[in-house]
């Protein structure tokens, strides 16, 4: 479980996390909409206590990310923004460098379930995009985190690969926590099960998803432009 | 920290730039001490020690230069940061890794105390492994220097002329020919500040317990500094 309490991160002058307060819960994928420069990599970054936050108090699985973040990271899975990998190493090596930082045998599996087996022995700099982004999404499976976060992981997929990533994400989503950011709201759609709505890094929205197609896009329309 | 490791010494040992990098190093002082024997006619290790720690101040900032800067530039620090790994273990793991390189570089170098102790028969080897004593140590600060100055940087170039600088700057402040210029009342000062005073105590043979922790020192602040810069939260 994660649980953010009226938590704020400023930048200097900028205040790009403002008085956020959410829990997210087992089971849950919750898509963390909004557009660019919302707050969103910010507030991912704040789970993993990549950053601190300036106010307020943040908890995941009953630990401060900013006080434990070794404990913390062991629970999580994650895949940052634009998903920077080693580009030299094979996907092999890079799998297995992670693994053994994790402290976990079973990254064949992983391999398998993301359908990577074909590219295992290429250069990770030689693969398509959508193949990348396997790689990044296999790296955040690696040890079977109860907490995924993934930050825009669908992002510049045509949309076949899109939507192989997003029946993954579906599939492996059952028994974990997964908060999902993007700012194209189609590709939440068929994805998550609940909605928060993030502009100029306050929440504008948190609830269920719009049962009707295209419903979202209404949603996030009059939340963010008052439409 | 084993994978880490791995991970980072692979990055120069799986492409021909660092190759290159150890191979040049080699040559370039084996050629300018074979020169100088020539030029000077005695045949000295001094010499040899001498370059090898100006050597050092170029070669460490090369191979240190990307250690951070590159992660930073690339964003895979946060793919680090998202690990089980404390950010000790990830300045450890690029200090450690460097330092290897440096190690196999100097053990090809050598090859020029061995030949010259096979054409004169007069090296007194204690005295050789505590010259070696002394790079390795000034080796091991110098990485630390550079490493920490790539972790403030996402520029590789502006990493290694910051690092050539204040390292040349150090060496300098020993050196005789600046010794020249300063006033005498700073040369004790500059004196105790540069790693020069320090070091020609190995190269001549001799171990001093402060000259070790000079070195050991050095090396403890830098990377104290670059796990400090890294556990920036901001």
């Amino acid at each position: 479980m994660i649980r953010f309490n009226s938590v704020s991160k400023r930048f200097g002058n900028v205040l790009a996390v403002n008085r956020v307060s959410f829990t997210a819960k087992k089971g849950e994928i919750i898509g963390f909409l909004g557009p660019n420069g919302a707050g969103k990599t910010t507030t991912m970054r704040l789970i993993l206590g990549i950053l601190s936050p300036t106010e307020g108090e943040i908890n995941v699985e009953g630990l401060s990310p900013t006080e434990s973040r070794i404990s913390v990271v062991k629970r999580i899975g994650y895949l940052p923004e634009n998903n920077p990998l080693y580009k030299n190493m094979s996907v092999s090596e890079y799998l297995k460098f992670i693994a053994d930082v994790k402290k976990d045998n079973n990254w064949k599996e992983v391999v398998e379930s993301v359908g990577l087996n074909e590219k295992i022995n290429t250069q990770i700099g030689k693969l398509s995009r959508g193949y990348k982004q396997r790689v990044g999404l296999a790296a955040a499976l690696i040890s079977n985190p109860q907490i995924l976060i993934l930050d825009e992981p669908t992002s510049g997929l045509d949309p076949l690969e899109q939507d192989k990533i997003k029946s993954l994400i579906k599939k492996i989503g059952k028994n974990k926590t997964i908060i999902f950011s993007t700012h194209i709201l189609s590709e939440a759609e068929d994805v998550v099960n609940r909605v928060i709505i993030i502009n100029e890094g306050k929440i504008m929205y948190d609830g269920s998803k719009p049962k009707r197609k295209g419903g979202l896009d209404k949603l996030f329309r009059k939340v963010i432009k008052g439409e | 920290m084993l994978a880490l490791y791995k991970k980072d010494l692979g990055r120069y040992l799986n492409n021909l730039t660092g190759y290159l990098s150890i191979g040049l190093f080699s040559m370039i002082i084996s050629f300018l001490f074979v020169k100088d024997i020539f030029i000077v006619g005695s045949v000295s290790l001094i010499p040899l020690f001498d370059l090898l720690v100006w050597g050092l101040a170029v070669f460490t900032p090369v191979l240190s230069m990307s250690s951070f800067s590159d992660e930073k530039k690339d964003n895979t620090l946060e793919v680090l940061l998202s690990l089980p790994v404390s950010e000790a273990q990830i300045v450890a793991s690029k200090v450690l890794s460097i330092f290897t390189l440096l190690i196999i570089t100097l053990f090809l170098t050598l090859s020029l105390p061995i030949s010259i102790s096979f054409l004169t028969h007069d090296v007194y080897i204690p005295e050789v492994l505590v010259g070696y004593l002394g790079v390795i140590l000034a080796g091991l600060a110098f990485v630390s220097v550079s490493v920490f100055i790539s972790s403030i940087t996402e520029n590789r170039v502006l990493s290694f002329i910051a690092s050539l600088v204040i390292l040349m700057s150090l060496l300098l402040m020993g050196s005789d020919f600046f010794a020249s210029f300063a006033p005498r009342s700073l040369q004790g000062v500059l004196n105790s500040i540069s790693p020069v005073y320090y070091y020609r105590m190995f190269s001549r043979g001799v171990i001093e317990l402060k000259a070790v922790l000079y070195f050991i020192a050095m090396t403890v602040v830098f990377i104290f500094m670059t796990v400090v810069e890294l556990e920036k939260r901001n």
